[in-house]
This record gives C-alpha cells, sequence and structure tokens, in this order.
C-alpha cells in the first residue's frame, strides 16, 4: 500500500516550502483575524509554523532526530534558496540544521486570564524566513526547481515516504505552473508519488476552505487552479482528518483557502500517533 | 505458586538501547514463587517525548499493585506526578518544552496472577489501554486473547494512556478488563503491539506462533527471531517486547 513507507533517520523522507514573495504579497490578506495584515507576513508566518512543527514533530528526548530534509525555495525576483543567516543559499538542510539556526523572536498572543477576560501573554517564535514582496511570481521555476532537487533526492532515496511540496501562495502565477505542477507530481519512490499540497492566501475576504473534494465553491479561477494542481490526500491522511472532525472525503485533496495547514504535518506518522494526542 | 518469567526486549532496528521506548515488568527473567504475581508491558508512543520514562513508570507502578483497574484514574494522578516531578529539573531546549507540554503518551498491558485453592490454579485479571496484548495459552490452544482479537485492529493511532490529565480522559474511556482462571502449566504472554499483531496474525492463518516464541529462550535467540520477521516483512519495525509468564 502506497504512503506507508518508515520514516526515520535511516530513511528519511523530504519536505519542500515554495513561499510567494512576488510583488502582490504586499496587499492587505483577506482572511484571519480582522487586522489589516499583508499577505507577506501571513505566508512567511504560515511558512515559519509549518517549520516549527516539523521541528517539534522530530523532537524527542535526546534531541531532534533527522527524520527529515528541509529546503524552503521563495520565489519573487529571483527564484531560490528563501533561508536566511548561516543557512542563506542552502537547498536541502538536515530538520537538526533546521532547528539549530532559527532565529527567536517574541510575539504577544491573548490567552485566558482565568477571570472570564484575557491577558497578554509573551512568546517566542521561531522564524527562519522574513516577509518579502518583489517582483513577479515565477511559481512555475519554483515547482521546476523543486523538480530538480527531487529527482536527485529520489535517485538517493528510492524506498522513502514520498517527499511533500507545500506551496504557499496568492495564486496569482506569471505564466502557467499546471505542466510543471504534473511533472513535479509525476516524481515517486517506491512508495508513492511526490505529493503537492497548497495553501492559498487570499486578499479576497472569504472564509476558510480546508481539503475541499470540488472546486465548486471556490472563490476565483486562482482558488480552482490551485485546487487543481494539488494531489488528492491519501488515504491515512483523509482518516485522519476524518477522525479529527475534518469534513474530508476520499476525493479530498491538498489544498487550503486562508487557512493553515497544520494538520498536514500534525498526521504525519512517523510512528504511533496517539489518536488523543493534540 | 511458582511462575517462570521471562522478559525480552529490542529496540526498533536502527535505534540504540537507550531509545528502546517500551518497558515491561518485572524488570528481569527469574522464577517467582508468591500468592500474587504482577506482569506489565508498556509501549511509550514514538510521537510523543519521554515515553519511555512514562512507560516505565506505568508498568513499575502496575507490577507494584498500585494501578487498579476499579481506581485507575485516581491511581494515575500519583505516576503523572512521578512523570512531571522528574523533568522539572531539566533544562531543556524550546522544541523539547514545547513537545513536552502535549504530555507523553504510553500503552499499557498488565496481568494479575492470583493463587487458587489447589496447588497451581488460579484466577487472573487483565487491564490494557492502547494495542499491547495478552495471549492465554493452555496446551496447544490459545484460549484467549486481549483487548485486540483481530491483527487489523492495530493501526497508528491508538488511545493511550498519557501522562497529563486531560488527554488522558479518553483513554480512561477505553479502559478494558478481563478476568478468568489458569491451571498448571498454562502460559501467558504480554507482547507490545508490533510483536502482537505478528502473533495474532500467524493465529489467523491457523499457526502456532508460540512455538518459535518458546524457543527463543534468551536474548540472542530473540533477537535473531525478531530480525527475522522484520527483515522477512511481517512483523513491523517497530520496539518489541515480551513477558513470558508459565505457570509450574
Amino acid at each position: 500500500m502506497p504512503y506507508t513507507a518508515e520514516i526515520s533517520r535511516s530513511n528519511p523522507s523530504c519536505f519542500i516550502f515554495l513561499v510567494d514573495q512576488s510583488t502582490s504579497m504586499e496587499e492587505p490578506f483577506g482572511g484571519g483575524d480582522g487586522t489589516r495584515r499583508t499577505k507577506q507576513a501571513g505566508v512567511a508566518d504560515a511558512t515559519n509554523r509549518l517549520l516549527d512543527n516539523l521541528v517539534i514533530k522530530c523532537s524527542k528526548d535526546e534531541g531532534i532526530r533527522d527524520y527529515y530534509q528541509v529546503s524552503v525555495i521563495g520565489y519573487g525576483t529571483r527564484v531560490g534558496s528563501a533561508l536566511q543567516g548561516s543557512l542563506a543559499g542552502r537547498e536541502l538542510v538536515p530538520i537538526s540544521e533546521i532547528e539549530a539556526n532559527s532565529r527567536i523572536v517574541q510575539r504577544t498572543r491573548e490567552v485566558d486570564d482565568g477571570l472570564g477576560g484575557l491577558r497578554q501573554e509573551r512568546v517566542d517564535f521561531p522564524t527562519w524566513i522574513d516577509p518579502i514582496a518583489s517582483g513577479g511570481t515565477p511559481m512555475a521555476e519554483a515547482l521546476g526547481m523543486a523538480d530538480g532537487i527531487l529527482r536527485n533526492w529520489i535517485a538517493q532515496h528510492p524506498d522513502c515516504f514520498p517527499p511533500i511540496v507545500i506551496n504557499i501562495t496568492d495564486g496569482e502565477p506569471n505564466t502557467p505552473p499546471e505542466a510543471a505542477a504534473e511533472a513535479l507530481k509525476s516524481i515517486r519512490s517506491s512508495d508513492g508519488n511526490v505529493l503537492l499540497f497548497n495553501i492559498h492566501l487570499s486578499s479576497k475576504p472569504f472564509p476558510k476552505i480546508e481539503y475541499p473534494d470540488t472546486e465548486q465553491f471556490l472563490a476565483d479561477e486562482y482558488a480552482r487552479l490551485l485546487f487543481r494542481m494539488s494531489s488528492v490526500l491519501p488515504p491515512h491522511l483523509v482518516a485522519e482528518l476524518k477522525q479529527e472532525g475534518y469534513p474530508v472525503s476520499d476525493n479530498s485533496r491538498g489544498f487550503v483557502f486562508n487557512a493553515d495547514s497544520i494538520a498536514l504535518i500534525k498526521f504525519l506518522n512517523i510512528g504511533t500517533r496517539p489518536s488523543n494526542l493534540r | 505458586m511458582h511462575t517462570t518469567i521471562r522478559c525480552l526486549g529490542l529496540p526498533k532496528a536502527g535505534n540504540s538501547e537507550s531509545e528502546y521506548e517500551d518497558a515491561h515488568f518485572p524488570f528481569e527473567t527469574g522464577r517467582v514463587v508468591d500468592s500474587v504475581v504482577r506482569l506489565a508491558v508498556g509501549d511509550g508512543a514514538s510521537e510523543s517525548s519521554f515515553s519511555n520514562l512514562w512507560a516505565r513508570l506505568l508498568v513499575h507502578a502496575y507490577g507494584e499493585g498500585r494501578l487498579d483497574a476499579s481506581t485507575l484514574e485516581h491511581d494515575l494522578v500519583a505516576v503523572q506526578t512521578a512523570w512531571r516531578e522528574a523533568l522539572s529539573s531539566r533544562k531543556l531546549p524550546r522544541h523539547a518544552a514545547v513537545k513536552m507540554r502535549s504530555g507523553a503518551f504510553a500503552a499499557l498491558a498488565g496481568l494479575t496472577l492470583r493463587d487458587g485453592a489447589s496447588d497451581g490454579d488460579g484466577a487472573w485479571t487483565a487491564l490494557a489501554v492502547g494495542d499491547s496484548c495478552l495471549f492465554h495459552r493452555r496446551g496447544e490452544e490459545i484460549l484467549y486473547q486481549f483487548p485486540l482479537s483481530d491483527s487489523r485492529q492495530f493501526h497508528h493511532a491508538p488511545c493511550l494512556l498519557a501522562s497529563l490529565a486531560e488527554p488522558c480522559v479518553a483513554a480512561l474511556a477505553e479502559t478494558q478488563t478481563a478476568r478468568g482462571s489458569f491451571q498448571k502449566g498454562d502460559i501467558f504472554y504480554l507482547m507490545t503491539d508490533a510483536f502482537a499483531c505478528w502473533f495474532l496474525g500467524e493465529l489467523e492463518r491457523g499457526g502456532s506462533p508460540w512455538k518459535l516464541v518458546d524457543d527463543a529462550a534468551n536474548s540472542a535467540a530473540f533477537a535473531d527471531l525478531i530480525a527475522d520477521l522484520r527483515v522477512t516483512r511481517r512483523m513491523k519495525n517497530d520496539d518489541v517486547t515480551l513477558v513470558r509468564a508459565s505457570i509450574d
């Protein structure tokens, strides 16, 4: 059965994040909490949160286990590694090195004060990329760069759990990206095809949509394009999302609109994941 | 009651001994003469941190008679406190501290044997949360398998005992108990999930897997058996633990 390969240090898998850094990301984000945050800030936050969740997933008693290698590719004025600091320019980085090279920034969040109100609490927020908005949207080129990285990866790890590519964008590409997406999804290990998931952060103030199985109710042509490019979710992810209360079907795709996709990382099975773990 | 107990455990292939997240009680193979004998296996979930510590605390508590099915929620509080206190003085990096806040998780299967009126006879009780299993054999027959009875019931997301009270609520609701009687010559096997899944699958195919298990009487033979089951893909690569008790 596909998508069942063990993920371990001796048989690691791979994550690639494609991060839209085009000029249109300066526009305000339509979803979320009503604050007028820009899409570039939303994309950077989504990417940093996904990376942090991946780090925590690989955290064990003694440290970080290298279950994954990670690439973060930005696309805007240029297409290339979006990692900064000592990881700048690196194409594929073990998750332990990702963790070791985070920059912690302080954020404020509101928490229950236990008295019926809210109080502000300062939290550490690890970051790896900053908000950028510059240039066009060469999504097809970014997909092509991921394609090259993954063909090399699969040659070296032919039996790995299939790599996952998460594209975070406002979905307004310069050139049609469908062919590059199809080529990317055709790459396969012995355990199945590469999975392409899309996170669409739109300026349109529409409610979030998570893992739809039809494009019928999507807001615009860009959302429908990204839906069609997205992989159908593997059966185990569908089962886990169902158990978590998501209204998914066997045809649901790895596509979310104005939402995060932390669940996709949460439900990757490195080993036994208790159903009561939140 | 005279009981010969064999305890064997191995980490997942590719992991070191220190990364073994199962646990068993008692800790060592031996022969016990007592009117009450308690045995347990625990399986710390690999997706949580410090789950080996949690599994060890659970089997230890069960083995010392501090975990009873009828008062499990209450009894667990002391074990959960012990887990927290064992980690409270450790300076953890941010990722580990964040993960620790989700708690540790483990399956538990415990068996208590009590002397009966006549020599070698008695009654047993068992409790289980999760997918660690008990098998009761008499001669060439498995009399009882608990809590799972079908190899297709094993999956990646069982509900497990948690080191934090809140996520433990769901697991407590799924606690299962069983009881029965035993006689001289009976054999009990407690196994963590990967081994139990293979064992149950062999039973479903009409096999007698206890013959292989009984032949693997020491660490080296057990390691050979497990390596063979893994290489031939008859068993998934996971920590493996067996406690075998024969009523002499």
